[in-house]
């Protein structure tokens, strides 16, 4: 117990470190990529000198990200009087917090292998003195053995912030904002639920977040049998952490900026945070059910091991969430943005029916894994096979009402009755 | 008062494509030109055209390739001097009179020379208040007041943007190599 305590609060203190910091990196990535795309050149003036520090040179404006870190610091906290001033202060701790809880149980390194025992110096308060016998640990936070069950869990509570933060800024734009965000966090919800579940099926029932790296490790990545079902999950990733496509919530050509209208200088920027935050455990989790997690692609690496495995997989790991942080941004910058009715529409008439779909053809497939004819491979059949099917019959579904109407009110321009 | 039908034009979309009607590959494709647009603008590609403002300026590129055509380019005003270095306004108000934005303000007086009339002893030109038309310039009889291919003028008052007689020449002075008269 006492060496998983101890490998638990470093990767804690690190990961909590190294991410948080990056964060403010990725603002200045989403920065670049939003101009890259756009034919720009993006943030590359700022230096490390604020104006104040001897440093010369552009640094290819590594310094924009902290500059603009210490400009939501000075900017003025201003609480508007209409709010409810509890609900207002905690919504921007609400939607932090979960975001962060959900890194809990990524397992960022595999194993690590104590092989010698040692004592833990005596000064230290609590543990001094405690012998540390020889044993394996995981590298995350805290290894309990139904990991995806937390993150749905965790995951699902981020909407309050979102909720809170629209209906205690007494205002209408960010009660709007307040009121979509529910809407579609529950509405995606299920879909992301559904996709967890057949990879749980496919997965042999694992729960633990380390049991599907595993699992792929020594396979074949689950996005290759699974292709219909990631896309699936990664647009629910998307619709979850209020990226767009799916920002319907900030809107800010509708709804000013949504359900952070009335929020300035850091209660604000712990809005920015918590959607950045909610991307990394986004792809984190993605990383985690479809990409195989720590596991190198091609080379075989050894499951267990010093200090130096568990660095290059935490290595490996965070590359494949930077490189999904990527796939969102450039998302970001390519796709508009869904109106409502398209919003609900995808969820409850495409997302949710084609889930459905795979998860009762993976049940049947798994029900009958050892029939002689099984190969993992039928699942990509069957995804595959399900959007052709949802290309053919799609057009014969019922419709629903015509879009863009034009309701001719009663005396006005458009009213028939003149 | 209700549209005539006739005035009505009524737009019918194109029928959505049973691959469009997936979403996915128009994603994807969609994906694929933000990913091309992206490759050639990393590092200033052949696609980035943004530039580096004060290090690079437009009047250093050439024309064809979006370069600033200094003959006819509308920047700050200048009032120009005739060959004996005086300034070449008559004061006849056709600038003032012409200018939609009224930013231009003369005072005439008799003039010291005989081969004129009057001349202006105050010439002042809001600088933010003029819309930069050119208007000025067409009406001015002898060519006195014109626009040079200054654009970044700078000033921490309102009052520091209104250019006097004194100014204004002295824009003259600077600009008539750039933009000879
Ligand atoms: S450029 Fe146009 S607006 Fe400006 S001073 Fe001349 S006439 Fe007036
Ligand atoms: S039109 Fe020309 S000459 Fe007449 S007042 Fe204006 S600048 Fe002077």
């Amino acid at each position: 117990m006492l060496p998983q305590f101890i490998v638990s609060v470093i990767t804690i203190l690190v990961v909590i470190h190294v991410i948080l910091l990056s964060c403010s990196y990725l603002i200045f990535l989403e920065r670049k990529v939003a101009a890259w795309t756009q034919d720009r050149i993006g943030p590359n003036r700022t230096n490390f000198s604020f104006g104040l520090l001897p440093f010369k040179g552009k640094h290819f404006g590594l310094g924009q990200a902290l500059a603009d870190g210490i400009k939501l610091f000075f900017k003025e906290d201003y609480t508007p009087p209409q709010v409810d001033r509890v609900l207002f202060i905690l919504a921007p701790i609400i939607v932090v917090i979960p975001a962060l809880l959900s890194w809990a149980v990524i397992p960022w390194g595999g194993y690590y292998l104590f092989d010698q025992a040692f004592t833990v110096p005596a000064w230290l308060p609590l543990l001094g003195g405690v012998v540390v016998s020889p044993t394996i640990v995981n590298v995350t936070a805290a290894p309990i053995n139904i990991g995806v069950v937390y993150i749905l869990a965790i995951g699902s509570t981020a909407v309050y912030g979102v909720v809170v933060g629209g209906y205690a800024s007494n205002n209408k734009y960010s009660f709007l904002g307040g009121l979509r965000a529910t809407a579609q966090m529950l509405s995606y919800e299920i879909p992301m639920a559904l996709c967890v579940l057949v990879v749980i099926l496919t997965s042999h029932g694992a729960l633990g977040a380390d049991q599907f790296v595993h699992q792929q490790a020594n396979g074949v990545w689950n996005i290759f049998y699974q292709p219909l079902l990631a896309i699936i999950f990664f647009a629910c990733v998307l619709a979850e952490c209020n990226r767009a496509p799916f920002d319907l919530a900030e809107a800010e050509q509708e709804l000013v900026g949504g359900y952070h209208t009335e929020y300035s200088s850091m209660k604000w920027a712990l809005f920015f945070l918590g959607e950045y935050i909610h991307m990394i455990t986004g792809a984190g989790f993605f990383t985690l059910l479809f990409l195989g997690g720590w596991d190198l692609p091609i080379i075989q690496e050894p499951l267990i091991g010093g200090l130096g495995l568990v660095l290059l997989k935490f290595i490996v790991f965070a590359s494949k969430i930077l490189v999904l942080l990527f796939v969102m941004m450039w998302i970001r910058w390519t796709l508009p943005r869904f109106r409502f009715d398209q919003l609900m529409r995808l969820a409850w008439r495409a997302l949710i029916p084609l889930a459905l779909l795979i998860l009762l053809a993976s049940g049947f497939l798994v029900f009958k894994q050892h029939a002689k004819w099984f190969s993992p491979w039928l699942y990509t059949a069957v995804n595959i096979g399900a959007i052709v099917l949802a290309a053919v019959i799609g057009p014969f579904l019922p419709q629903g009402p015509p879009m863009n109407r034009k309701v001719g009110l009663a005396g006005s321009r458009f009213s028939p009755v003149v | 008062m209700p549209i005539a039908d006739e005035d009505l034009i009524v737009i019918t979309p194109t029928a959505i494509k049973r691959s469009e009607s997936t979403f996915l590959p128009e994603v994807f494709m969609g994906l694929g030109t933000t990913f091309k647009h992206m490759l050639g603008s990393v590092a200033r590609g052949k696609r980035n055209k943004a530039m580096e403002y004060p290090e690079e300026r437009r009047e250093d590129i050439p024309v064809e390739e979006g370069g600033l055509y200094k003959p006819n380019y509308r920047g700050v005003h200048r009032l120009n001097r005739d060959e004996d270095g005086r300034v070449k306004c008559v004061a006849c108000f056709m600038c003032q009179t012409a200018c939609p934005a009224h930013c231009i303000h003369i005072e005439g007086a008799a003039s010291p020379w005989d081969d004129r009339e009057k001349y202006p002893i105050k010439f002042d030109l809001d600088e933010l208040r003029c819309i930069y038309c050119g208007m000025c310039e067409e009406a001015c009889p002898v060519d006195a007041i014109e626009l040079t291919p200054i654009y970044d003028i700078v000033g921490l008052t309102r009052q520091e943007m209104i250019f006097d007689k004194e100014k204004l020449l002295a824009v003259y002075d600077k600009t008539i190599e750039a933009k000879p008269m």
